[in-house]
């Protein structure tokens, strides 16, 4: 064997072995999700495949029992509310930001951050025993706050990240045209990063439903999102209604997955994931 | 003529007034429910004003007591004038509690000492000897020196005592018997987790972000897809799946128990191995992420033009391609880092008592115990970890691209 076909033969066995890495580690990443949801559909309490019998009982227990309602009512409303609130202060920010150019721009950023880059225990601790002094504490304005604090600096930076690549000079235009700078806010600039806020309120909400550890020390009885009622119930792996509800919220991510590709299909300038966008 | 220049500066003096006025929100938001709160919170790690206000005669009469010499008479009186102006046992309560950290017994000893000398007639007369004679712990310097050390207002109490050290009565600042030691085991844990975990990241992370970037555009589509598939999935939906496959009677365990391959389920939960492979889970996207972003940028023919110039392979690779890669490799290892060091729900369902570090610790002494100077002076280790890291790796690298908000 000549030593170019050595060569080949060795880096084609590399390719090879780098290839089933590839799918053994796909398999890692997706398995364990596509494992566990289908269980929420076996008739039986059993966490093993194959399912005997297809069900919906789990389910049914799920809307049956009033804690599974109102944790999924209180994700919701919560979720819904701190990423109104969240893309509202991040895309006054980032506009802001962008259109100001401050000497201390990068200060600002670093507070921004602050929410991002504090381990979240430290920041409900925090959040706790504040909004306790003022008798806060276990009430949806102080769980819905915090997660707005969580999820703002996420849109600043989508947003950010769209109008790094939008031309200022239609603003100039729009004004010489007589638009006043909220006119020309309205009609010029939300249009074209409309999709850099779409996928800046799809992370933001991402993050509050992700969020454990600060609704568990804000949230009361009363205020128990999705995810700290199956934290609550995760001693007991065995009832699948845990399952079901980890079944609904695969399902949001799904969504929330197919509408961000909508998205950067859409617009070439969605920030959705820079990395998705510089393969083409 | 220097009218249109000076309106000019003047409309950019209002345009830039306006444009700071639309980041003004965010920071008064942040600063109010965020960046305050946590400001306050790491505060109360050195605040120590209990005892002064709890006792606030006995404060003054040991002020000037240094430890080694004779306790000062006036101490006693105050200590009795003190404990008899405490109307409720409640107002001892907050004092009671912070002694008892330094000193195990003390909360007892005031609590029964002012029960005592309520009962009595005239304690005033002789208060050295009638304390004496209710508990024998106030003939001992240390009960007093413990005293003494918590006066406040700041105290190095909770922070000495997060990182296993402690202050003797003569001021001095000693370790704490290894057996006594709890702390830095949990911060010993804490860093090693995450150094595991950034480790792992980077070896299975760079091969598939490499794969991706090679890979036809279906192909790393495909790709992409599984990658952000999980990331969109809640944290506690992939902690529970883990759950679900590695317990006892989960599905691998399952699978080998039927396929014969083991006699009886093995341990595959609540330790080490199972955190680390649940924490590679959730974290290996934000090193996929970066990491797949520059290796698109590195056009494959500069590795093609070292090996034509004579490079091994891996010379060419560390040479060539390392050090263009390098922002992502950097922005991937900090942004699992830093989550490693704070992550608390993973360990706390799929780990064992040995899992538990410092995030763990600081809930644990909020919710249990209600130490919450404790609690903040661990929080103040663990944000001091996580903005050096931080620091250390903006330093090194010095690229913009690093510096903020890559997720």
């Amino acid at each position: 064997m000549t030593q170019r076909a050595m060569t080949s033969a060795l880096s084609l066995a590399n390719r090879a072995a780098l290839g089933i890495f590839g799918v053994m580690f796909c398999i890692y990443l997706l398995g364990p999700i596509l494992a566990f949801i289908p269980m929420s559909f076996n008739d039986v309490a059993l966490l093993h495949y194959p399912i005997e019998r297809f069900s919906l009982r789990w389910y049914s227990n799920l809307v049956a029992s009033s804690e599974w309602r109102l944790a999924l009512l209180n994700s919701v409303v919560v979720a819904t509310s701190a990423t109104v609130l969240a893309t509202i202060l991040g895309v006054c920010a980032a506009f802001g930001l962008w259109r100001g150019r401050f000497r201390g721009h990068s200060i600002i950023m670093v507070v921004i951050m602050t929410p991002m880059i504090v381990p979240s225990v430290i920041g409900a601790i925090s959040m706790y025993f504040s909004f306790a002094e003022i008798g806060m504490d276990y009430t949806y304005s102080a769980l819905i706050l915090a997660h707005t604090a969580m999820a703002a600096p996420i849109v600043v930076v989508t947003v950010s990240a769209v109008l790094a690549r939008f031309d200022g000079n239609l603003l100039r235009a729009a004004a010489s045209l007589g638009a006043d700078p909220l006119l020309a806010f309205r009609k010029v600039t939300l249009p074209l990063i409309m999709p850099g806020v779409v996928s800046g309120a799809v992370f933001a909400f991402a993050i509050s439903l992700d969020d454990v550890v600060v609704a568990l020390f804000l949230a009361g009885p009363d205020q128990r999102t999705l995810p700290v009622q199956m934290y609550m119930r995760s001693t007991d792996l065995f009832d699948l209604a845990t399952a079901a509800a980890a079944a609904m919220m695969f399902i949001v991510a799904v969504a929330m997955m197919i509408f961000l590709e909508l998205l950067r299909r859409r617009d070439r300038l969605a920030p959705v994931a820079k990395a998705a966008d510089s393969r083409r | 003529m220097p009218n249109i220049a000076r309106d000019q500066a003047r409309s950019e003096r209002a345009a830039k007034f306006r444009a700071l006025m639309l980041v003004v929100p965010i920071l008064l938001f942040l600063l109010v429910v965020f960046i305050g709160p946590v400001v306050k919170l790491l505060s109360r790690s050195v605040d120590d004003r209990d005892v002064a206000s709890a006792l606030p005669q006995t404060a003054q009469a040991l002020a000037e007591w240094r430890w080694g010499t004779p306790l000062p008479d006036a101490a006693y009186g105050a200590m009795v004038g003190d404990l008899r102006a405490a109307s409720t046992p409640a107002n001892l309560a907050p004092a009671a509690g912070r002694l008892n950290y330094s000193l195990p017994g003390m909360r007892a000893l005031l609590m029964t000492t002012r029960t005592k000398l309520q009962a009595l007639d005239r304690p005033e007369a002789d208060p050295k000897s009638i304390l004496i004679s209710l508990s024998a712990k106030w003939a001992e310097p240390a009960t007093w020196a413990n005293i003494r050390q918590a006066a406040g207002p700041i105290t190095d109490f909770y922070l000495l005592t997060a990182v296993d050290l402690k202050r003797d009565f003569d001021g001095s600042i000693a370790r704490v018997p290894p057996s006594q030691s709890s702390f830095l085991p949990s911060i010993r844990t804490t860093f090693v987790i995450a150094f595991t975990v950034t480790l792992l990241a980077i070896v299975f992370g760079f091969p598939f972000a490499y794969l991706m970037a090679s890979a036809t555009e279906r192909v790393a589509g495909i790709m992409m897809f599984v990658v952000l598939l999980p990331f969109l999935t809640a944290t506690m939906v992939r902690i529970l799946a883990w759950g679900i496959l590695l317990g006892r009677e989960g599905v691998i365990n399952y699978g080998l128990l039927s396929s014969g391959l083991v006699d009886g389920p093995l341990d595959l939960l609540y330790n080490r191995t199972a955190v680390n492979i649940a924490l590679l889970h959730i974290f290996v996207p934000y090193m996929i992420l970066p990491l797949y972003s520059v290796m698109k940028t590195v056009p494959l023919s500069h590795m093609r033009a070292a090996a034509s110039l004579g490079a091994p392979p891996f010379t060419a690779f560390r040479r060539v391609y390392l050090p263009q890669i390098a922002p992502g490799l950097a922005a991937g290892s900090l942004l699992v880092f830093i989550q490693c060091l704070g992550v608390f729900v993973v360990p706390a369902i799929l780990g064992g008592a040995q899992e538990q570090g410092l995030p763990s610790l600081i809930a644990h002494y909020v919710n249990k115990t209600l130490n919450w100077g404790l609690a903040a002076a661990l929080s103040v280790i663990l944000l001091v970890s996580v903005y050096l890291v931080y620091w250390l790796f903006v330093t090194l690298t010095k690229s913009a691209s690093l510096s903020l908000g890559t997720r």
